[in-house]
């Protein structure tokens, strides 16, 4: 797999994650995470190859922006290249290379799982990632309190027609991982869902979706 | 708290309203059903289960009752169900159950399902990683996936010497009947088994806490090859739901017919009649195109079938987008067709089928090899099987679409339709049909059995029922379990029958003596000594219930003592009268007699032999050439010793004639007299290969004499291969000719060594692996090489090779899509690769012509002039998105372009034609072509043969000058 992928910490990105992470929790919980709970994320490259921490990348933004405590970020990358740079440029933060499922199920059957917010930013479009993002869903019903879980997906790239909120959340209905943690969880999906036109500085053709879901027990 | 403010332009965000609910899981819990309870009663504590229901009875939601079962008492345990196709997979993805004795309700579903996700890791690589835990709640411990998938994580563990992550496990493999484990003759402990045989092996071998379940509506194979060891199915506690009860278990359907047809070799006819007898909820099974009974090409059979449809229903025919079919009445009546042989839209079609609600939806589904397993069309009532099927368990499974409820479905039929007649002289061809007829009856045999066994009363003393009706037994199933040995025994028996009866008339009391005495030994060679009386009982019930059913006599419950009087085998008479015309039962019996009694053929010809009667052609002279035959399988000595000795004049040696002859023309050096042409062409091919009448004296002689005779093109056209590989010579291409120096003829070298080198009837793996020894650049894949330039091209940046601008522009085409020249020379790696280097290599053309069209727009709006064809690079693409007849047609941008700039519109063909017809009316010589604008114009409108002929005007402008119409050129003919 490639290291140096697209600029996680475009503007466009910080923007994304503000409206969809910051603000939500600030909305629906209060202005930062309970001490005893955590943070985890799909997060992607955060460093440079040269071990340096990029800048307005996930950790440093919600860090920066007092939602969180360094020690409060689990960051999840399957690739163990780009998990090198991640703990050479943030050694403090907890990073993990394995699944995203399999690595919150690991610290789960540990008992040190307590997630306040899941990011579940991937790289799939609904048809891709529908199952995954239910199946993240399912065990969060079972294994989570209190929770803010966002799924980033790919609405629009080529080869593939656009795609809406409503085309996605049908598309969930589906899978009964997602019907099971609706009708279990008491989650709700929050404010619509967030469109913005990929990572980068420049224009995109990829067009990216988050859905934000609420669990308030 | 820092706002992050976006003012860039070009960038699209903001939160968007989503109209759609997410939904629930809903829907009541169930409890078992009776046979569910029983079931699970007989299997819930059992580490090894086998269940064998039928279609649509429920075994899914069983085997996820009994895995949950497991999974609730010990918490070690995970649960993988494998079923051979993602799409069987829908029937285990969530179910509520209402786990019997506690009544606790649990919505089950699998949470990590291989069938719907695309794991990032790999779906083998994900398995394992399952296997190894841990897990974070009951639904966790569930994975569904593939046979396939199973298979490779099996042999992936073995490779990785990983198998103990398959202890603790909780296994179900859903149609189990794809299991193989068969034992081999003589091998002590030998056994052939797939992959999937390999695993169960080891689970029931070497597994740990393992519970494994077998689940499967038909518990054999299709090529009768055992699905477990003798040994391993011991282990396993078997349910089996018997056909019988699962229909009475139905809410609506009562009843099941099986019939027979023999419609002539043109099988659509006999689709025709079953059509007006009704149009049911059909399901028709076509033959694959190499079968004997196919018509040729599938496609066009498929039309053909929609076309008696037509004929019988009426309507129009209407080709829906989403693949179906649909004969539309001018009364609004209309009949709904789903062709899934056709794979244009078979994707479409799959989704069709799966959305299907109502009754009305769909009426006739035709298939070759797909809608047998796991297709589910609860409407359908009649299956329609054209020719007979060697395999009973794919017929099973035909018939098995059938066996669901549905409202109103009181009744389903079965009908084979064999598309030949008995009634045929060539023996060969009666041979096959006889045996494919008799194989179709003696599958129907089996399969009634299996939907409506006859049961014996349990003898007394053996079982006893207090206060019941004395319980009756399916002893045949019970002794022998596996349907398709049961199939051969049935062929044994029924063929036994055929010998022991001389006359139609026979009485069947007589009949029924005769039959016990010789049964046993047949049942005896299948294994079963105990209940003999029972089974033979059994036996004829089948064949007599087919009997009586056919008479038309109910034959719910009846008497044993009615079936005994009932001569069985008669059905077969019934079944083709009035469709054939003919005594099948005596020709039958005489087919039969003809291949099972050689003795009786000998005692003819001793006998024509004895009363001095010329020596037989026909039917006997064939076979008394096979009996002498020293290298045939019927050579018999002693009757050849016999017949020769009674008649030294029958076999007054000809050969030696013919030899003589051809020596003679040898010497004379004439030609090689060929095969069809001369006649000795033939016999010289006779004397001089392998067979029976193979000389070896006189083939050396005649060599010696004529070698050039024996010299075989093939063989000079190796030889010169080989010599132009020798000299470093080009590979020679389809053009390479020359003719043969012996037998002076044309061949193309090319094409030579193409079948001599390729797999096929002139393939020759010995000059084939001389010639690649000699030559190995002749032989480098050249698509290997195609690829690794186009990557080379790829990597340099270059810009993509064009079609047929580039030679490699085609190839890129075929490599990267699968609809390009029918998919032979798509590779899905180099796609995968050759995309990922230069994504802009294969924008979309939706893009490309959009972009076009801005363009267009743009230079429309700016009032610039019309884009000439083959002058402006989007010339032609303004035609073609303005033409309708074009298939890039594009009628939104049409009227936009049309309205922007309508000068770019105006006819130029009828101003052309106005000026011309002005200018023959105006009396000025006729305009030369290529000299003058006007003169090709006037050329095309004027011939016949150009697509801009138009008769009218060439009418008219003849009328006004036919003096332009009269000179010598290339038009001429015009003026005639």
């Amino acid at each position: 797999m490639l290291v140096n992928q697209k600029n996680w910490s475009c503007p466009k990105k910080q923007k994304a994650r503000w409206e969809t992470i910051i603000s939500q929790y600030q909305k629906h919980f209060g202005n930062s995470l309970p001490t005893d709970s955590q943070y985890w994320t799909m997060c992607g490259q955060c460093g440079t190859e040269n071990g340096e921490p990029l800048d307005g990348c996930e950790p440093s933004q919600l860090i920066a922006d007092g939602l969180i405590l360094p020690e409060q970020f689990y960051g999840v990358e399957i690739n163990p290249e780009i998990h090198v740079l991640n703990v050479k440029a943030f050694p403090h933060l907890n990073w993990i290379n394995d699944d995203f499922y399999h690595a919150m199920v690991v610290e789960q059957s540990q008992n040190n799982f307590n997630p306040a917010i899941v990011n579940a930013d991937l790289p799939q479009t609904p048809d891709g990632g529908g199952a995954y993002i239910s199946k993240l869903l399912a065990f969060l019903t079972e294994t989570a309190g209190d929770v803010l879980f966002i799924a980033n997906l790919i609405l629009r790239m080529k080869y593939y027609t656009a795609k809406d909120g409503d085309y996605v959340i049908n598309l969930l209905n589906d899978y009964p991982q997602f019907r099971y943690a609706m009708s279990e969880g008491n989650w709700k999906l929050a404010d619509g869902f967030y469109e913005y036109n990929g990572a980068g500085n420049t224009g995109s053709r990829i067009y990216m979706g988050s859905f934000v879901f609420v669990k308030i027990c | 708290m820092k706002k992050i403010i976006l003012k860039q332009t070009g960038f699209n965000f903001g939160w968007k309203p989503v109209h759609v609910e997410p939904a629930t899981l809903k829907g009541e819990f169930y409890g078992p059903r009776k046979w569910q309870k029983k079931a699970f009663k007989k299997s819930h504590k059992e580490p090894f289960v086998i269940i064998n229901a039928p279609m649509g009875s429920g075994k899914s939601w069983l085997m996820c009752l009994l895995a949950v079962y497991k999974l609730q008492k010990d918490p070690n345990l995970r649960c993988i169900i494998a079923v051979p196709q993602t799409i069987i997979a829908s029937g285990f993805e969530e179910a509520n159950l209402l786990m019997p004795g506690t009544n606790k309700e649990l919505r089950w579903f699998a949470q990590h399902n291989m069938c719907m996700e695309t794991p990032s890791e790999g779906t083998i690589k994900t398995v394992i990683k399952f296997l190894k835990g841990p897990y974070g709640f009951l639904q966790d411990r569930v994975l569904l996936c593939t046979h396939a998938t199973i298979i490779a994580v099996y042999k992936r563990l073995k490779e990785t010497k990983q198998l103990k992550l398959l202890h603790n496990l909780v296994c179900w493999i859903d149609e189990a009947h794809h299991l193989k484990n068969a034992l081999v003759e003589g091998l002590e402990d030998a056994t052939i088994s797939n992959g999937m045989g390999e695993l169960v092996n080891y689970l029931t071998r070497y597994g740990k806490n393992v519970h494994l379940g077998l689940a499967t509506a038909s518990f054999f194979r299709g090529d009768r090859l055992s699905l477990l060891t003798p040994k391993m199915e011991e282990q396993f506690v078997r349910f089996n739901l018997p056909y019988d009860d699962y229909l009475e278990s139905m809410k609506y359907l009562r009843s099941f017919n099986f019939d027979f047809l023999l419609s002539g070799p043109d099988f659509i006819k006999g689709i025709r009649t079953l059509l007006k007898t009704r149009i049911g909820k059909d399901i028709i099974y076509i033959p694959s195109p190499n079968s004997r009974c196919a018509l040729g090409c599938k496609y066009e059979t498929c039309d053909q079938i929609i076309e008696a449809y037509r004929k019988v229903f009426g309507g129009k025919r209407i080709d829906r987008d989403d693949g179906v079919t649909i004969l539309r009445r001018k009364d609004g009546k209309e009949l709904k067709i789903l062709d899934l042989v056709q794979e244009e839209l078979r994707k479409d079609k799959k989704a069709f089928v799966g959305k299907i609600k109502d009754k009305d939806d769909l009426d006739v589904v035709i298939a070759l090899g797909m809608f047998k397993e796991g297709a589910n069309w609860i409407w359908a009532d009649r299956a329609i099987i054209v020719g007979a099927r060697s395999s009973l368990l794919d017929e099973f499974q035909m018939i098995g679409r059938l066996f669901r409820d549905a409202k109103g479905k009181k009744n389903v039929e079965v009908v084979q339709l064999l598309p030949f007649s008995l009634d045929q002289t060539n023996s060969e061809k009666f041979r096959d049909n006889l045996n494919n007829y008799l194989k179709a009856i003696y599958a129907s045999l089996i399969l009634e059995n299996i939907f409506n066994p006859v049961k014996i009363q349990v003898p007394k003393g053996k079982k006893k029922k207090t206060g019941s009706l004395p319980e009756s037994v399916d002893w045949l199933s019970e002794l022998l379990p596996d349907d398709a040995a049961k199939l051969s025994l049935i062929e044994d028996v029924s063929n036994t029958l055929m010998g022991i009866i001389d006359t139609p008339s026979i009485e069947s009391v007589d009949l029924w003596e005769e039959y016990n005495s010789v049964l046993p030994d047949i049942l005896d060679s299948y294994g079963i000594k105990s209940h003999v009386d029972e089974i033979s009982k059994q036996i004829w019930g089948m064949f007599a219930k087919r009997t009586l059913s056919v008479a038309g006599t109910s034959i719910d419950k009846i008497d044993f003592n009615i079936l005994q009087q009932a001569s069985p085998i008669e059905f077969i008479t019934k079944y083709t009268s009035g469709v054939c015309n003919i005594d099948t039962f005596r020709k039958l019996r005489s087919a039969i007699g003809q291949f099972n009694s050689a003795d009786e053929n000998k005692k003819k010809l001793l006998k024509l032999a004895m009363n001095g009667e010329p020596r037989p052609d026909g039917r006997l002279g064939n076979l008394l050439c096979n009996y002498l035959a020293k290298k045939g399988k019927c050579h018999d000595l002693i009757f050849e010793k016999e017949i020769r000795k009674l008649r030294p004049d029958w076999f007054v040696n000809t050969a030696d004639e013919n030899k003589k002859k051809l020596l003679e023309i040898a010497k004379k050096k004439e030609c090689r007299p060929a095969k069809n042409k001369h006649p000795l062409g033939k016999v010289l091919i006779n004397y001089t290969n392998e067979g029976p009448c193979y000389d070896p004296v006189f083939e050396k002689e005649l060599r010696k004499l004529r070698p050039d005779w024996f010299v075989n093109s093939a063989d000079e056209n190796k030889k010169k291969l080989l010599e132009i590989a020798r000299n470093s010579e080009d590979r020679p291409t389809n053009k390479t000719l020359w003719v043969t120096r012996l037998t002076k003829k044309v061949a193309n070298l090319g094409t030579a060594l193409l079948s001599y080198t390729k797999k096929g009837s002139s393939y020759d793996p010995i000059f084939d692996k001389k010639i690649r020894k000699l030559r190995p650049d002749w032989f480098v894949n050249s698509a290997d090489e195609n690829k690794k330039k186009l990557l080379e091209m790829a990597k340099n940046g270059e810009p993509r090779p064009q079609k047929r601008k580039h030679p490699l522009g085609d190839r890129l085409v075929n490599y990267t899509n699968q609809k390009a020249s029918g998919g032979s020379s798509y590779d899905s790696v180099f796609n995968k690769k050759i995309r990922e280097l230069r994504p802009d290599w294969f924008v979309a053309q939706h893009d490309i012509c959009d972009e076009k069209k801005e363009q267009l727009l743009k230079m429309a709006k700016a009032g610039e002039l019309r884009p000439v064809t083959k002058k402006h690079p989007l010339g032609s693409v303004l035609c073609t998105y303005t033409c309708s007849a074009s298939g890039s047609y594009d009628p939104v941008f049409d009227k936009k372009i049309r309205k922007l700039a309508p000068q770019w519109f105006i006819n130029t063909v009828d101003n052309k034609k106005e000026q011309l017809l002005k200018m023959a009316e105006e009396g000025v010589s006729r305009p030369p072509e290529k000299k003058h604008f006007l003169g090709n114009a006037l050329s095309s409108y004027t011939c016949s043969k150009t697509s801009s002929y138009d008769p009218v005007f060439d009418k008219k402008i003849r009328t006004l000058r036919p003096d332009w119409f009269l000179g010598v050129g290339k038009w001429k003919r015009n003026a005639s």
